[in-house]
């Protein structure tokens, strides 16, 4: 999986980075190349066992209340 | 502006159609048949009935501001940084939804069609036509959508009509043995898994023909998606009876496999393969279309476009660690997914909607100034 990451890696930064770095759009080429940094990490981080953190858990931690309540409700 | 292209009304309600047909064709009859047993086509009707108003909701939300998308007013209205905390809660709604139901696909086809292939092989294929549609820009996605719908509607066509045979109606008796209350949170999954999500759509909201038409053709993709879910819920319940349906994850595509006609027509299960695979295409392009472009639109870019490659690897990750297995889903779905909808889906649109009344700005700068 890492292979296929830095496969796209190395083409997002040839074919788009060249065209905006040419076109001088720095902000729209620093803004996508943070965001490419950041998934390189997840995949680093993925390959090599970390566990990433689950977002749906901390979405489930912040509605389980108001789930209990209303679904008692309704049972 | 970043998106320049322009879908006529037609498109935009065929899209609002697949959108609603896309993955709850195969979740919500589970849902709804663990819920409120052999009256779940009756929650799936309640359900209906109250995502057509919310769909008229997002219409008087987004005919106020007819030239912007949600996330430009949002932070037009609501100020700079609560705005921004706003669009960026809005963005990763669409984000997330992507990645769910990216997962959906990898989870149907992993554990129905192709046991053997990793996941990841799955997410990945999906993911790269995901990115060139996404690409190419709303027009395109348009008009393909207006290609594949007719096999769509083909094949939905057939799936209903082959399973009259099997129909036994007493399995639906008693009708209202469930009661009310277990009618209403059966509801709630038809409300949140296609309905709260079309808040997706007040992101493609400016580029979709002329405005006074657009209401119309949104409420008309999400009732004639309502009414197929309607039917295919009656028919779980018919043909496979509740407690079959409830316990299967895809029941729709174990009511496929009944389909015998005579000795020759049967084993055509992938025909719902098919239509979900064609609808859930458009529903992830959609989400992940809007994302893009709201996160785009957040941070000031000249375009989306070169966000689309480190978000399509971020989606992937995310939709393979999104949960560890299909209980885990299941339980997510039924009982944190709809409240969670709920804010993101009807709350924050509807703070929106106050802030607009409120300062009411968006109305008359917007009418002077001509369209794009």
């Amino acid at each position: 999986m890492i292979w296929i990451a830095l496969i796209a890696a190395a083409c997002v930064v040839r074919f788009e980075y060249v065209k905006l770095y040419r076109r001088k759009q720095f902000k729209d080429l620093s803004i996508s190349a943070c965001l490419l940094g950041f998934a390189m990490t997840l995949f680093i981080l993925r390959s090599a066992g970390v566990p990433i953190p689950d977002p749906l858990d901390w979405i489930s931690a912040v509605y389980k209340p108001a789930s209990k309540i209303i679904l008692s409700a309704l049972s | 502006m970043i998106e320049k292209g322009n879908i006529n009304t037609r498109q935009y309600s065929i899209l609002s159609l697949l959108f609603s047909l896309g993955s709850a064709i195969l979740i919500v009859p589970s849902a709804l048949t663990s819920a409120a047993k052999q009256d779940g086509w009756i929650a799936a009707i309640v359900g209906v009935a109250a995502g057509i108003p919310l769909i008229a909701f997002y219409n008087a939300l987004g005919a106020r501001h007819p030239d912007k998308t949600l996330i430009e007013y949002t932070e037009l209205l609501l100020g700079k940084w609560v705005g921004k905390i706003v669009g960026l809660l809005f963005f990763s709604y669409f984000f997330l939804l992507s990645a769910l139901v990216l997962r959906n696909v990898g989870d149907f086809i992993t554990t129905i069609v192709m046991p053997e292939t990793p996941i990841q092989a799955v997410h990945l294929i999906l993911l790269i036509a995901i990115a060139m549609g996404v690409g190419l820009g709303l027009e395109v996605i348009a008009r393909s959508a207006e290609i594949f719908l007719p096999w769509v509607l083909l094949l939905l066509f057939f799936l209903i009509v082959f399973l009259f045979p099997k129909i036994e109606m007493d399995r639906i008796q008693p009708v209202f043995e469930s009661g009310i209350k277990a009618i209403l949170r059966g509801s709630l999954s038809v409300i949140s898994i296609p309905y709260l999500e079309l808040v997706v759509f007040l992101m493609i909201f400016p580029y979709a023909g002329k405005p006074e038409r657009r209401g119309a053709a949104i409420i008309k993709g999400g009732l004639i998606g309502g009414t197929v879910l309607v039917v295919i819920t009656l028919l779980c319940v018919l043909v496979l009876g509740w407690d079959f349906a409830s316990r299967h994850t895809f029941p729709s595509y174990t009511l496929a496999k009944k389909i015998q006609i005579g000795e020759f027509l049967q084993r055509i299960e992938v025909l719902v393969a098919i239509i979900w695979f064609l609808t859930i295409f458009f529903k992830l392009v959609l989400c992940f279309y809007a994302s893009l472009l709201g996160l785009a639109q957040l941070l000031k870019m000249n375009s989306y476009r070169p966000l689309i490659v480190p978000c399509a690897m971020i989606v992937l990750i995310v939709s393979i660690v999104v949960y560890p297995n299909i209980v885990y889903f299941r339980i997510f779905a039924s009982e944190i997914w709809p409240f969670y909808a709920l804010t993101m889906g009807f709350l924050l649109p509807l703070l929106v909607w106050i802030a607009s009344m409120i300062r009411s700005t968006g109305d008359t700068a917007s009418k002077s100034r001509p369209r794009a």
